[in-house]
């Protein structure tokens, strides 16, 4: 199987990883050892030592069509590495995510946002008081009089 | 050239949240184009105008998003065809969101309109850019564009036609042709060159929008004028002075003791006419008229002090109730607003309602009961709040105050005291009992001798009336010795979320759209995922992962 071993420091979370350090390993290089008919979690072996995988975390199996997460590399040899994959849906399947419509509860653009709507994410402390007075102020000032009231038949 | 009669709706900056709608009438003449696109908004703000009855059409605005469907090309109309509107249509359903009620206006002639019309109006503003553009109406023999439509169809009509630069003479205009019986819609910008339209060239069918039951216009609550009906409509006389030291000096003065206590309880009593005697608070809203002898029952005191009138209004102003962090900070629960009520107290306002509101406050007072009545006002909602209060410190002068005075020389009578019929001169009467004898008050009368102990209590209270004391409960005193403008008080928080935050978590929102139109952190609250190869494992977990939140 073609085999292509990544570097990436993209959270797990975005839909397109930034990937380097490609290293191509095929032919008889690596080759799946388990035996699931699932290309979700696969097992593969990789003729390589342990300690020359150290930088590589995500890979792409051809065969699959598929990106993964490493999740773990087991030493299986002095030459040979297990890799316990997880596929990445994410980025896999990233230009059919991005072709589809959803109701978008979060949004890091400010131009789709309404910042009007609660916001849990907020992080308030103590208040403080604001005092306005009216523009009238002074207006009215507050000469008091003296009401008389009274009936009278003149 | 047929006759238009013009409704100019709008003059300004388009702002549809904080836009105002005025009009008046002008002649127009002739329609040009001159429309230029550039940018397709990403804002619509459409108004529209509603008939709602026969005379009266509502104009509403609405905001919206929801453009990306827009297909001009369908419709194969040149938006900048000399030959034709360039109306653009679609059809579909279209989203109501955010309708705002603005303003409405009678309409000078509703010929043909046979249920109601819809006109849209996309305007706004996007980046440096203003776009303004008709968007249209439902017709449903609009022959012209080839439509035939049977039933009507609520046409959603939207434009390219963008850019133009910021029109802050932005002025829209409701046309009604007098000639052929049908409306126009117009825009124009003279500071840029005068983009104009013309809309609803000719007759159209037109039909009316279900609207939500119980939906009805907004009207602005007004404050009402003050009663025209008072207590001097059934003769009493209201007076305006700050001393009524002579006049206290008449009614209670160097008189003597006796007539003292005959003008308490005898045939000249002329407290008992005295409906008010109030300390009242800004004096100067109850505005003086000419003076006129005090008349109190049928007696005319010789004395003079200017008329007034019962009520008074005090407009204390407004107050603009500012945003400071522009998001759901400014609002409840995190903010909260208070007003200061001379003479009422603190009221808690709804933030929601006044927030980037102005505020104001207009006091109706009562002279004669001390009512105070307060009125909080918001911009273009008018009041939304009334309070109640009491403003006066009532001088116990009054037939209520001066009972004290009277239980008091009852309690000297029930002693066996009979110095009532002593008459103004001193005089040696013997008590029933005991025989003593004893002196009573009278003209000349000095301090010294047997004096009864029931009558000093009389003379005590009648000594009290010459000052001032206050009536009522504390808060009344309390008003006096308080601020005397009202006075906003803002609870807000501080705002302790670290900036940026909006590219770990994102700012709210809701709204739908295409996920590949977004980036950065975006969290959906339901999608219908299709993905071609995708597992349904995969999907489950997709749609999983974008209700968490991911990063596009």
């Amino acid at each position: 199987m073609t085999v292509t071993l990544y570097t990436t420091s993209s959270s797990t979370n975005t839909v397109e990883k930034v990937l380097s350090n490609a290293k191509a390993l095929t032919g008889g290089n690596a080759f799946r050892t388990d035996d699931s008919p699932s290309d979700r979690n696969p097992t593969i072996t990789v003729l390589a030592a342990r300690n020359t995988l150290n930088t590589y975390n995500y890979v792409y199996i051809e065969d699959f069509g598929a990106y993964y997460f490493i999740r773990d590399k087991i030493a299986v040899t002095a030459q040979t590495t297990k890799l316990i994959l997880k596929k990445d849906v994410l980025y896999t399947y990233a230009a059919g995510i991005k072709s589809n419509r959803g109701m978008i509860v979060r949004q890091a653009e400010e131009e789709h946002s309404d910042v009007d709507l609660d916001d849990e994410a907020l992080v308030v402390k103590r208040s403080e008081l604001e005092a306005l007075t009216f523009s009238n102020f002074g207006d009215n000032v507050h000469t008091p009089t003296i009401i008389l009231a009274v009936t009278g038949v003149l | 050239m047929p006759e238009y009669r013009l409704k100019r709706l709008y003059n300004g900056v388009f702002n549809p949240f904080g836009g105002r709608v005025g009009f008046d009438a002008q002649f127009w003449g002739e329609y040009t184009y001159a429309i230029q696109s550039d940018t397709i908004p990403t804002e619509n703000v459409y108004l529209q105008l509603d008939k709602t009855d026969a005379t009266k059409i509502h104009v509403r605005m609405r905001l919206s998003r929801n453009y990306d469907t827009f297909c001009p090309a369908q419709c194969g109309i040149d938006p900048n065809s000399s030959d034709y509107n360039p109306m653009l249509f679609y059809g579909g359903s279209a989203s109501i969101e955010n309708w705002i009620r603005t303003d409405s206006f009678t309409v000078p002639y509703l010929v043909g309109i046979e249920e109601g019309f819809f006109l849209y109006y996309l305007g706004g503003t996007y980046g440096n850019n203003a776009f303004c553009e008709i968007i249209g109406f439902k017709s449903s023999d609009d022959t012209k564009n080839g439509y035939t439509t049977g039933e009507p169809i609520l046409w959603r009509i939207s434009s390219i036609f963008t850019g133009y630069k910021y029109a802050p003479d932005l002025e829209i205009y409701l046309v009604y042709s007098n000639s052929d019986k049908n409306y126009y819609w117009c825009v124009r910008s003279a500071i840029n060159n005068y983009y104009m339209y013309k809309m609803a060239e000719y007759g159209w069918k037109v039909y009316a929008e279900d609207t939500d039951e119980g939906e009805e216009d907004d009207e602005v609550i007004g404050i009402p004028n003050l009663p025209t009906l008072g207590v001097e409509n059934v003769g009493v006389k209201i007076y305006r002075a700050g001393d009524y030291t002579n006049l206290l000096q008449y009614m209670w003065g160097t008189d003597t003791l006796i007539n003292g206590i005959r003008k308490l309880v005898g045939d000249e009593t002329p407290y008992e006419c005295i409906v008010a005697f109030n300390v009242m608070p800004y004096g100067e809203a109850f505005t003086p008229s000419s003076s006129e002898n005090i008349i109190i029952g049928n007696v005319n005191t010789g004395l003079s002090a200017p008329r007034t009138g019962q009520y008074a209004e005090i407009d204390f102003g407004t107050v603009e109730i500012e945003r400071k962090f522009d998001n759901a900070l400014d609002f409840a629960p995190y903010t909260s607003v208070e007003l200061f009520l001379p003479f009422i107290g603190r009221v808690k306002l709804p933030t929601d309602f006044v927030m980037d509101k102005t505020l104001g406050v207009v006091y109706h007072m009562d002279c004669v009961t001390g009512g105070c009545f307060a009125y909080i006002t918001v911009d273009d909602v008018g009041v939304i709040q009334c309070e109640g209060g009491s403003c006066l410190i009532q001088l116990p002068i009054t037939a209520q105050t001066a009972n004290g005075a009277r239980q008091a020389i009852s309690s000297a009578m029930a002693a066996g005291a009979s110095f009532a019929s002593a008459g103004s001169v001193a005089s040696t009467i013997a008590l029933p009992k005991s025989g003593v004898k004893i002196k009573t008050f009278g003209e000349g009368a000095t301090s010294g001798g047997d004096y009864l102990s029931g009558v000093n209590q009389a003379w005590n209270a009648l000594s009290a009336k010459d000052s001032y004391s206050t009536f009522g409960g504390l808060s009344l005193a309390n008003g006096f010795l308080g601020l005397n403008n009202p006075v906003v008080y803002i609870h807000r928080p501080i705002n302790a979320t670290p900036a940026g935050y909006n590219s770990i978590i994102g700012y709210p929102t809701s709204e739908i759209a295409t996920l590949g139109n977004l980036t950065g952190f975006t969290q959906v609250k339901a999608i219908n995922l299709g993905i071609a190869g995708a597992s349904e494992e995969d999907l489950a977990e997709i749609e999983a992962l974008l209700k968490e939140g991911v990063i596009l």
